[in-house]
């Protein structure tokens, strides 16, 4: 909490940066972090670029080289996790003994939870693709094909952390025309093959569309390499949720008083009575004296349309 | 394409699960891509499906939207939940006392203007910006009264500042986070006993056992556990350094049984008489310093051979041994012996 800081924050725009890193019950979706390393092919460079596309707005990339081991020393990724408020990492490099090198991790609280190490195959950039692209945010379908995913603990691993990486922004609804992305991940002789599509909707004879799928990329395999996964005392740990989710407090309204009822308090600002718009009752317009007219008789009623008429005849 | 294990959901991630292998024929070559398209249309559609069965769709303006279950598969968080704030020592005493807030309107009649004025914020009656100001009664003609409103305002601001911190310093004291002092990371350790404790472990997971180490303010330093190395000061009673010399010789002495290593002693005799082969070079009965040199052993091209090189550094082991003048002739006189074998 900002006001647990010793340090107050002095301009509503810090506030509200504070305010957004703190804990929180409903979390932000997480940012990833996409890290260059010493060395970079075209290829793994490219796929890097494509994974930023992919997880735009919620991903940042870091502009310069950063000779770094992960698996070594991950006190970097850390620390730039902590300054920029990113929960998740890629990293890419490119070496001799590990060519075309993706490291996939994320963190929990500020420290590494699990990281795996891939080697990207077979790599095709999103340009190459000519469908058009799905819009920026939309969240992905996401289908995992093989039984491995289910049972090998390290492949469960990586369907947990694939999962993470792009289930996109949590949302309570989902407008349905706007499922239009989908991405699959396939297990095939040792590699994880990731194809990504554009859905379209076709109408079908009953109420349920029909699918049509372009393959939109980026279209890479993913070879599993190193891997440091989390203990599952630390799984649970960060997997542990808040008891109860505190309910919105809403200004100005008690929902219930005891009695079941619901009261507020309306701010109605200073009125002139006899300038208050009330609803129309034309007879309360007219003074009461009109009724008694010299002759007794009633005062003719005139009509809207009766001005129209005399208009139009003037 | 024959499903024969059911796919499973979860519709909170938009996720299907599909358990079936991949059809390996198809994998190979150029039907790929294909095949993998056919098997990402089928999933696509039983996802699809999935959606448009269980979920309710409403309207929403002019869009269809469904909205989607809390997801089913335990995903980590990314920050750890938060913690209730303790209550601070006014809203303790306001509980107590059950004093409730009392809520002020913004907008303040002002006399002065004659018109009213938000309470706090843009546009309100500052006292600090009065141009006039009266002096009270009770106070010294000479005093400035708007440098005292000045000084007021700031030792207002400097004890809610101070109340603030007591506060944040209490909740840390009580149940706040402490960075985490050990590398496996996490763990709230708070009290004071646990970390004085994380000090005594961290100071003496040092070669020197923490003997080097800064001491912390106010910090008790007892007993250093687990030292490893004990040095003797350079300085004091030579008797007593005599003394423990002579007490680490006798030892020596002592343990040994038999001062001359007879084997050895035997072998490298056998080995000089073989090379040697005549009675001019046979050994007499007494043993010298290993220092003198072998006649007939051939050595390397100038330089001296490897065993006497071994026997050259164990002189040099036995000369630093041998401490005072005292000892060394003890030494001398340990490994003479008048014959072979016979002790002394």
């Amino acid at each position: 909490m900002a006001s647990n800081s010793v340090i107050k924050p002095k301009t509503q725009a810090g506030k509200r940066a504070l305010a957004r890193r703190e804990e929180k019950v409903i979390e932000n979706t997480k940012s990833c972090l996409l890290i260059r390393g010493g060395n970079t092919s075209e290829a793994i460079g490219s796929c890097l670029k494509d994974l930023y596309s992919l997880k735009k707005p919620h991903a940042l990339m870091l502009k310069r080289r950063n000779p770094i081991l992960p698996f070594e020393e991950i006190s970097f990724v850390e620390k730039m996790s902590r300054k920029y408020d990113c929960s998740l990492f890629a990293f890419a490099s490119h070496s001799k003994k590990r060519p075309n090198n993706l490291v996939l991790g994320r963190l929990f609280n500020y420290q590494l939870l699990d990281m795996i190490e891939f080697g990207v195959e077979g790599y095709q950039p999103l340009c190459t693709f000519p469908v058009a692209k799905v819009p920026v945010g939309t969240k992905p379908c996401l289908s995992f094909q093989g039984e491995e995913f289910d049972s090998d603990p390290t492949l469960m691993a990586i369907k947990n952390l694939l999962l993470d990486m792009f289930q996109g922004p949590r949302v309570e609804k989902i407008r349905l025309q706007g499922i239009e992305h989908l991405i699959q991940f396939s297990y095939c002789d040792g590699q994880i093959l990731v194809r990504s599509y554009r859905i379209l909707l076709k109408s079908s004879g009953s109420k349920i569309p029909r699918v049509e799928l372009f393959e939109m990329g980026p279209r890479f395999g993913l070879r599993l390499r190193r891997h440091k996964v989390a203990t599952p005392e630390q799984f649970k740990q960060a997997r542990r949720q808040p008891k109860v989710a505190t309910i919105k407090k809403i200004k100005n309204i008690v929902p219930d008083d005891g009695l079941g009822n619901r009261l507020g308090r309306v701010h109605v600002g200073r009125q002139e009575l006899d300038k208050l718009q009330t609803r129309k009752v034309k007879a309360l317009k007219r003074p009461r004296e009109d009724f008694n007219a010299a002759d007794g008789k009633k005062i003719k009623k005139r009509r809207l349309s009766d001005n129209k008429k005399q208009k139009n005849k003037g | 394409l024959a499903t024969s294990v059911p796919p499973t959901f979860d519709l909170g991630l938009l996720l299907i699960n599909n358990p079936n292998p991949l059809d390996p024929a198809s994998t190979r070559g150029p039907e790929l891509e294909p095949y993998l398209a056919a098997v990402a249309r089928e999933n696509a559609q039983s996802l699809l499906s999935e959606i448009w069965q269980r979920l309710p769709a409403e309207r929403v303006e002019d869009a269809v939207v469904a909205p989607l279950p809390p997801p089913s598969t335990p995903l980590p968080r990314e920050k750890p939940p938060p913690k209730p704030k303790p209550p601070s020592r006014w809203e303790e005493f306001a509980r107590l006392k059950s004093i409730r807030r009392n809520k002020k309107e913004q907008a303040v009649w002002d006399e002065a203007t004659g018109e009213w004025r938000p309470r706090w914020g843009y546009g309100r009656a500052d006292p600090s910006k009065e141009w006039l100001l009266e002096v009270p009664a009770s106070a010294d003609p000479n005093e400035d009264q708007f440098g005292r409103l000045k000084k007021e305002k700031k030792e207002r601001v400097a004890k809610n500042e101070l109340q603030r911190l007591k506060n944040i310093s209490r909740n840390m004291r009580l149940g706040g986070t402490l960075p985490a002092l050990s590398a496996g990371g996490g763990g709230a350790t708070s009290s004071s006993k646990e970390l004085k404790r994380a000090l005594v472990v961290a100071k003496r997971s040092d070669a020197s056992v923490g003997q080097f180490s800064a001491k912390v303010g106010g910090e008790k330093v007892g007993h250093l556990q687990g030292r490893r190395r004990h040095f003797l000061p350079n300085t004091g009673s030579l008797t007593a350094e005599r003394g423990i010399q002579e007490q680490v010789l006798k030892e020596l002495a002592a343990r040994r049984t038999d001062p001359l290593n007879t084997e050895r002693a035997v072998n490298r005799l056998q080995q000089q008489r073989e090379q040697s082969g005549d009675a001019a070079n046979a050994v007499d009965g007494r043993r010298r310093p290993q220092k003198k040199k072998t006649a007939g052993k051939v050595s390397t091209e100038g330089g001296k051979s490897r065993r006497q090189n071994a026997r050259d550094s164990k002189s040099r082991k036995y000369k630093k041994a041998a401490a005072s003048g005292r000892a060394n002739q003890k030494m001398k006189s340990l490994m003479k012996s008048k014959t072979l074998g016979k002790r002394k």
